[in-house]
């Protein structure tokens, strides 16, 4: 017997059965059958486990499942009406509590909860047949977080949808002015610079740059990041102490190995991309003798300055 | 805070990112359940994009429950230990202060008994006889229940002293009659100077004397009673000593300074009393077992239950602040309701607990009705007051009760 991804000889195969048969014996099963429930984990098996993984990994993955949850979440998946009545005693309060945390505001939290409910339900359907979004959980973590999860996903889509919305209305609004989109700088920064920093970067652990990045891209505070890798504020704020002090130090030495002098490396790292794209653009103003020349507060220049730039003056 | 190059946080951001994770793995990412290699991935991914970060910083509990249940909060935390100060302080200066006291008045004896020595050369009545009865009276005397009626009792004391010491003045002459008549019996050398002494003595005694009358009858707290003893001790000697002292105002500063001694011994300990009843407050809000005695608004102010990710119900009596998982029976708790320290728990197969004492002891509890008990799983309940509750099952059934669990109904 061969599960995709999961290569097993018949003897091993006939104890992971049986013990997906404790699984399934073992807690509520929700009206799901014993062929239902296996082929469930063998589904989950095959999204999750290696190509060539031992029987010892399967039976890791297997026992590490929500079983309870994942029997409840497929079940009302699959329809069953008892298994959807226990769903909503105890999730459908806890989805609204949910919304309210992630949308920090009633109507946005009541319209995050409801949408995230009907496609639970399952009110789309395809060919024919009820499409739940129950019926993607694994049970890799409990259902409650998982429910957390996808509501803190559709939040955030549907913040970014917004934030584009606004921009086109923006846009098309007549008199308005509004803000150019930023481009990437005109200028590089010496390439030297870039390759050091992006090898310096890249050798991060994936941990220090969750970090790094947590902290000076997102602006997480130092608790928040601690909650998350469930550990102690004060071992965060020595962790990003050391990674500044050490990413700094080693794009220096990487910058002095590529030919420049410790001070031009120093002066390298301290200059900010996009106070040089500003300096650029002033610079390109002065230089230029365009009829686009204009005064201060958009009136037309005086008639000195308008005449040396070549501009007729406005009267 | 080092300073992180700019160049660097610009690099950090301009990162391709790949496909993102689904919720299920963010999920188990967020409640610690993945293995070393699929954390890594997912720190990965992460640190290139900042979507993802932030669904998992929304997805993260409210209130962060440990999979490790927390330790139990340290009994030398620094706000028991400043109280703790402050008690012994207290205590100190309360003991100071009735060391002080008894070693005066204990020095008064000793010099009244040697006084009496030199005056009649037996040995004076000694001051274990006022130590015991001090001791025998301190043993009777009722704690006060009342410190406020301490207060008032001390005043009115004083007061009564006052009044008592003016009002029996004017009987000097009587008392010193029998004096005289001492004196008459006695050889002259020795009788003319004990006449002093014994008439203000004798006077003292007798008045100390109407004075623990007044005590007994305003119901004096405890801390007062000492000085019965001392005072009938002092009497006893009273009649047999011939101190040199004969004016009524000496008297009468001495009893007044013994009443300010006294009143200061009772407000030390008053304080004492005070400070202990606070200390006693505050360890009954975080002693399980003293939340029965506490009025009901007292006992919710700080209790509360929750269930964590992998089904281990957890109290806090401290808002939230730490928590402590609590063993029913070693079963996972699928539901509860919990009325402050009152807490009903079900679990699978009918298993239901319920406890009145913040977890502290637990019972079973098997619904029957009919002959037909509850063997489903319990899927939600709701107790509204202590007798009063509903019990919903996996095979859609309802039991009620209305009488806390004794007999129920099934629907």
């Amino acid at each position: 017997m061969t599960t995709d991804g999961v290569q097993l000889d018949n003897g091993v195969s006939s104890e992971l059965e049986s013990f997906i048969t404790g699984l399934y014996k073992k807690g509520p099963t929700f009206g799901l059958t014993r062929e239902g429930f296996g082929a469930i984990l063998t589904e989950i098996g095959a999204k999750y486990l290696p190509t060539g993984a031992s029987f010892h990994d399967a039976i890791d993955l297997y026992s590490s499942l929500r079983i309870e949850d994942l029997a409840l979440a497929r079940a009302c998946a699959a329809g069953h009406e008892p298994a959807w009545e226990i769903f909503m005693a105890r999730y459908r309060e806890k989805l609204y509590d949910i919304g309210a945390y992630i949308a920090k505001e009633a109507s946005a939290a009541r319209e995050l909860a409801d949408s995230l409910y009907a496609e639970l339900y399952g009110t789309k359907t395809r060919e024919g047949e009820r499409v739940s979004k129950l019926a993607s959980y694994t049970g890799r973590g409990s259902l409650e977080g998982w429910l957390r999860t996808v509501m803190a996903q559709e939040f955030v889509n549907r913040y970014r949808r917004q934030r584009r919305l606004v921009s086109l209305e923006e846009e098309t609004e007549v008199g308005k002015e509004f803000a150019a989109k930023e481009t990437e700088p005109m200028i590089a920064v010496d390439a030297r610079v870039e390759a050091a920093t992006d090898e310096i970067l890249f050798e991060l652990r994936p941990e220090d740059r969750f970090v790094l990045a947590s902290y000076y891209l997102d602006g997480r505070t130092l608790a928040e990041i601690a909650r998350t890798l469930a550990v102690h504020e004060s071992t965060i704020s020595r962790r990003v102490d050391k990674l500044a002090k050490s990413v700094r130090k080693q794009i220096l030495s990487a910058l002095v190995r590529k030919g420049m002098s410790r001070r031009q490396a120093e002066d390298a790292l301290d200059v900010d991309v996009r106070d040089l794209h500003l300096n650029l653009q002033d610079w390109r103003m002065q230089e230029s003798s365009s009829k686009t020349f204009h005064g201060k507060e958009g009136n037309p220049a005086s008639p000195s300055e308008a005449q040396a730039s070549g501009v007729e003056p406005d009267h | 805070m080092e300073k992180f190059p700019k160049i660097a946080q610009q690099r950090l951001e301009a990162v391709a990112v790949g496909a993102h994770p689904d919720p299920d793995l963010l999920t188990a990412f967020a409640e610690k359940l993945l293995s070393e290699r699929e954390r890594a991935q997912i720190l990965q991914h992460l640190g290139q994009c900042s979507d993802c970060r932030e669904v998992v910083s929304l997805a993260l509990p409210e209130i962060f429950i440990p999979s490790i249940p927390p330790a139990k909060p340290s009994r030398l935390s620094w706000t028991v230990l400043r109280w703790g100060a402050a008690a012994a302080c207290v205590v100190v200066v309360t003991a100071a202060v009735t060391l002080h006291y008894e070693r005066r008045e204990n020095s008064e004896i000793s010099v009244a008994d040697k006084a009496l020595e030199t005056q009649t050369g037996s040995p004076a009545a000694s001051t274990s006889t006022a130590t015991q009865a001090r001791e025998e009276m301190a043993k009777a005397a009722p704690r006060p229940a009342n410190k406020e009626r301490d207060f008032n009792a001390s005043d009115k004391l004083a007061k009564q002293r006052d009044d008592q010491f003016k009002s029996q003045a004017p009987n000097q002459p009587a008392i010193g009659g029998f004096a005289a008549s001492r004196r008459q019996s006695d050889s002259p050398s020795t009788a003319g100077a004990a006449a002093g002494l014994s008439d203000n003595r004798v006077a003292k005694a007798d008045r100390l004397e109407s004075l623990d009358e007044a005590e007994s009858s305003v119901a004096a707290p405890a801390s007062v009673a000492p000085m019965a003893p001392q005072s009938k001790a002092a009497g006893a000697l009273a009649r047999n000593v011939s101190p040199n002292e004969s004016s009524y105002d000496s008297a009468k500063n001495e009893t007044l300074n013994s009443n300010a001694r006294s009143i200061q011994a009772e407000t030390a300990q008053v304080g004492e009393s005070r400070v202990k009843d606070k200390a006693d407050k505050k360890s009954q809000k975080t002693n399980p077992e003293a939340l029965q005695q506490l009025p009901k608004a007292a006992r919710s102010v700080h209790l509360i239950w929750t269930l964590s990710a992998d089904e281990t119900l957890q109290r806090s009596f401290d808002s939230g602040k730490t928590w402590q998982a609590v063993l029913v029976a070693g079963g996972r708790v699928r539901a509860f309701s919990a009325n402050d320290s009152d807490i009903w728990v079900g679990g699978a197969a009918g298993a239901l607990f319920h406890s009145s004492d913040a977890g502290e002891h637990w019972t079973q509890v098997s619904p029957t009705t009919n002959g037909r008990a509850l063997t489903a799983d319990i899927t939600h309940i709701e107790f509204t007051d202590a007798q009063h509750g509903s019990i919903i099952t996996s095979s859609r059934e309802t039991w009620s009760t209305s009488d806390s669990g004794v007999t129920w109904q099934r629907q």
